[in-house]
């Protein structure tokens, strides 16, 4: 187990690495930085100034060994032409709302999920299971941004028993956290219910049967355990997705994470911003899918480093 | 004496372990194999014997050794001459379920090898195709039906008729019934015989079922950790089996009657595992009749009577029999 | 099929039918179709049939872990109970303590993701409540009965870790841990090296004399049934067409299908080359039998009768019957 985290350690470090290049000539490919900084009727010869002072005209090999040493050494993306303060420190402040959100969201859609996927199973083809399958088919193909507004109309214009956006009490996190959960816990649903059928349906559950184990201990202890497999991996899937993809439901909303921040910051040509925003976002990214290899693991003994 | 068809000499074959330590699955391998005859290859889990298939295959490359077809080393075909050995050795597999395509037609399963290595027209092929559908048992229906429309009989039928349907000169059949009912059995077996002596066939023919290996082969070689540690005529080797392990394997075979218990050599423990081969004799760890010089050396292949050959030092020291 | 025993019969089965509907909710499948025979103490029977021959689903039936919508009928009396009549709750406190079962293949009978100790436990704890050091010296002592080394060091290995053999010796001791009077065991040699069979059937057979179980070995494999069981019973289309002691069938087969399975089997000692007997034709589809004796069709004695009535049982001897009209005559 040891060598199989540290495998996955490894790999991820290296994944981290990955991006950072790519962040790198992604912002040096969008344009000259320079001319952002010299005034539009600039000389040549000051233009040139500007670029050797920002090291612009050294071989890219060199611009990324300095980038790289700025980053990993000093956490410094450069300032944000927006807020005039370290890009990465406006990135952090946002963080904590963007962790909030697809935390929820995320808790959400396994707990429903994961119940209703296995009410489902137990109920193979009676109407507990057509339904949950057809509001899991509608929940899927539902807009995202639709299903948030009307949220919005019903439950904050109407009702009032929520706020109608931005992010302040706790209130202010129910809906969206709702509706981000939506699409996800659709997808575990399926995913549980199936693998639960064919759980239920193995030999060993066959043999547990044989030996008489009560039917709660198959269902929930052997069953479940087998399913939760394939529903692990692509939890992790889901999980990133609602990490990076919280945009829309953050709009609806007007909830301050790391989507608008983004989108705002590459409409500006805010490039420390840019780059910063990026890096954290897959930063954490490869650090929760880590932990979801790190769990398979846990769960399944067959795992070994090879 | 005329040229054997296939001569296998000296082959090994080595894997990477996770660690980093090789597995010998293949250890040293001799055999020849005569134009229509049927060589045996006896053998528990680990012997080495799946491998071995593979590599007269082509599916694997040796790590070392040759394999001659017909006097021509075949280890480093490629291309060309490698499509022109595939149609010269051809493969029948374990388990008819999986071995055949479910998404395509008898028709295209059949047709396909002929595809794949000449250059025949679609009217030759059709033609062929009916023509050994019809040597195998099968209806010209079948062609254009499924292989889930078949029964496990029937499906090996058409995994046979892949396999001759190039005419090739050897077959290699890896356990091609052990997944059959006893009853099937019997018939595949006859198609088997047929076929051998209608085109000519040579079969190398794995199986660990010894009533099988002995109703169908004239040679059996008994494998065990990658090595040949018997191989003798058929008749030798039932009457007069000479190696400690083949004595071991007849003894565990069922009875086919209530009376007729063989007195059983008991030995503890399983097959061993590849990865860690005991020095010396490979089956020392478990022979009822090791000697001191068993761990430390490992024997060779002797001929011993009746055109039969051992590797055991007991034959050496004269006290086998 | 009554084969009478001796001693009082410790399960006794009647007329046992389970019919399925087919796939396409068509035919009713007539998997199981009136099995009758009695066990004693200490007894094993070979049930013999190939695929098709409904001895699967005769284990099921038995177990009485038929698919929901089967229609069942007859009686299975275990130790004088009646199984039929009992609820879900009571059949699942006698499975795996009274009547137990050994399936084909050990490596997916096991849970990949449970320890052995935590599958051998579970058994011990939920039919027999033990606990703590009591159910650890009952699993070393199970191990050990069952011929495996180092038993404390197993209970914390996974199944993964283990070979078939070792992983068949596990699910037999999980078999007998509630000291059942009935072992059954589905083609538990299926898949496994020939020496490692012939050590399993030597604890099979160890394990029946010791405890006295009433062992049903189920297989398609005559030489398995020889090796155990002192009697047999070979099963077709659902029924059992001949049954009696080992060697009174083996010797005089009375039913064709039994003669000609016999006829066709590879034989290592005799050294007959060339051409096996087979049996013609394939096995009937169980929705759709002919009328009268369902091997008439590849029988190569049939006559009129056979294709219009079916066979009762007859008498061949005083322990030995086949339902066959040549019987009769």
């Amino acid at each position: 187990m040891l060598a199989y985290a540290l495998k996955r350690i490894q790999l991820g470090l290296i994944a981290i690495l990955v991006v950072s290049v790519f962040v790198f000539i992604a912002v040096r490919l969008s344009g000259d930085v320079s001319l952002m900084l010299v005034a539009t009727d600039a000389t040549p010869e000051e233009l040139a100034t500007v670029r050797h002072e920002l090291g612009l005209d050294r071989p890219l090999a060199v611009q990324y060994g300095l980038f790289a040493q700025r980053v990993f050494l000093h956490g410094d993306f450069g300032t944000s032409m927006r807020y005039g303060v370290p890009a990465l420190d406006v990135v952090l402040g946002r963080l904590p709302a963007t962790i909030q959100l697809a935390g929820l969201a995320f808790a959400l859609a396994l707990l429903l999920g994961i119940g209703c996927g296995v009410i489902a199973a137990l109920h193979r083809d009676q109407w507990p299971d057509k339904i949950l399958r057809s509001v899991a088919a509608l929940g899927q193909s539902t807009p995202n941004f639709w299903i948030g507004m009307m949220f919005v109309l019903i439950f904050a214009v109407h009702l009032g028993w929520f706020p109608t956006g931005g992010r302040g009490s706790l209130s202010s996190l129910v809906l969206p956290a709702i509706t981000l959960a939506i699409p996800s816990s659709a997808s575990i649903l399926r995913i549980t219910r199936s693998a639960m059928i064919d759980a239920l349906g193995s030999e060993s559950v066959n043999f547990l049967r044989v030996m008489g184990t009560p039917e709660r201990d198959i269902v929930w202890q052997h069953a479940l355990r087998n399913a939760l497999i394939p529903v692990v991996a692509l939890a992790g899937i889901q999980l990133g997705m609602l990490v990076g993809g919280a945009l829309i439901v953050e709009i609806v909303f007007s909830w301050p994470g790391l989507g608008t921040l983004l989108v705002d910051a590459i409409n500006r040509r805010d490039y420390s911003l840019i780059q910063a925003s990026v890096f954290v976002t897959s930063t954490f990214l490869v650090f929760l899918n880590l932990m979801v290899d790190l769990l398979f693991g846990v769960i399944d003994p067959r795992i070994s480093y090879r | 004496m005329t040229q054997p068809l296939l001569v296998v000499a000296d082959l090994k074959k080595d894997f990477r372990a996770a660690g980093h330590s090789k597995v010998h699955a293949v250890d040293g391998v001799n055999f020849t194999i005569g134009k229509g005859e049927t060589l045996g290859l006896v053998g528990e889990s680990g012997s080495g014997k799946s491998t071995t298939a593979r590599l007269l295959l082509r599916l694997e490359d040796p790590t070392s050794g040759k394999i001659m077809l017909d006097g021509e080393d075949v280890c480093a075909a490629r291309g060309a001459a490698l499509r022109k050995y595939r149609t010269r050795v051809q493969a029948v597999f374990q388990d008819p379920y999986s071995s055949l395509s479910p998404r395509m037609r008898v028709q295209e399963i059949i047709a396909e090898p002929l595809i794949a290595n000449t250059s025949l027209a679609k009217e030759e092929i059709a033609v062929r195709v009916a023509d050994i559908l019809a040597r195998v048992g099968l209806d010209r229906e079948a062609a254009s039906r499924y292989p889930h429309e078949f029964s496990g009989g029937q499906r090996q039928r058409i995994a046979i008729a892949r396999g001759v349907v190039l005419h090739p000169e050897l077959l290699v059949l890896d356990e091609p019934v052990s997944a059959l009912d006893a009853s099937v059995r019997g018939q595949i077996l006859n198609l088997l015989s047929e076929l051998q002596e209608r085109i000519g066939l040579s079969y190398l023919f794995i199986s660990h079922d010894l009533d099988v290996v002995a109703h169908m082969c004239s040679t059996i070689a008994v494998m065990y950790l990658g090595r040949i540690v018997e191989i003798a005529p058929q008749a030798t080797l039932f009457k007069t089996p000479q190696h400690p392990y083949t004595k071991v394997l007849f003894s565990a075979a069922l009875p086919r009657r209530p009376g007729a218990r063989t007195q059983r050599i008991k030995i503890q423990g399983e097959p061993p595992s590849p990865l860690n081969p005991p020095p010396g004799c490979p089956f020392h760890t478990r022979c009822p009749w090791v000697m001191p010089v068993c761990s430390q050396v490992r024997p060779e292949l002797r001929t011993t009577a009746d055109g039969a050959m051992t590797a055991c030092h007991l034959e050496d020291a004269g006290r086998l029999g | 099929m009554s084969l009478p025993s001796t001693a009082k019969p410790v399960l006794e089965v009647r007329e046992l039918k389970t019919w399925l509907r087919g796939h396409d909710g068509g035919a009713l499948l007539k998997v199981v179709d009136g099995i009758s025979f009695s066990l004693a103490a200490g007894e094993s029977l070979g049930i013999i049939g190939e695929s098709g021959s409904g001895k699967s689903m005769t284990a099921m039936s038995l177990m009485r872990l038929t698919p929901l919508d089967a229609q069942g009928g007859g009686s299975v009396v275990l130790e004088g109970e009646h199984l039929e009549n009992k609820s879900a709750h009571e059949l699942r406190s006698i499975r795996g303590r009274r009547i137990a079962m050994i399936l084909q293949d050990p490596m997916v009978a096991l849970d990949p993701l449970f320890s052995i100790g935590d599958q051998l436990a579970a058994p011990l704890a939920n039919h027999l409540n033990l606990s703590g050091d009591a159910l650890e010296a009952r699993m070393i002592e199970l191990l050990t009965a069952v011929g495996i080394a180092a038993p404390a060091d197993r209970l914390e290995q996974y199944p993964h870790e283990m070979s078939g053999g070792m992983l068949q010796r596990v699910v037999s001791a999980m078999a007998i841990s509630c000291d059942p009077a009935v072992l059954i065991a589905d083609e538990p040699t299926t898949g496994l090296d020939v020496t490692v069979q012939a050590q399993f059937l030597d604890l099979l057979e160890d394990l029946q004399r010791r405890r006295n179980l009433a062992l049903i070995l189920i297989t398609h494999d005559v030489g398995v049934a020889v090796r155990i069981c002192q009697r047999i019973a070979v099963m077709y289309a659902g029924r059992i067409v001949e049954a009696g002691p080992m060697e009174d069938v083996l010797e005089r087969p009375a039913h064709p299908y039994t003669q000609l399975l016999l006829a066709s089997a590879p034989h290592m000692g005799g050294m007959q080359r060339g051409s096996l007997p087979t049996i013609p034709g394939t096995p009937p589809h169980l929705g759709r039998l002919p009328a009268g004796c369902a091997f008439a069709p590849r029988c190569p004695q049939a006559f009129d009768r056979c294709r219009v009535d079916t066979p009762p049982e007859f008498a061949v001897s005083a322990k030995h019957s086949a339902r066959c009209w040549l019987v009769a005559q």
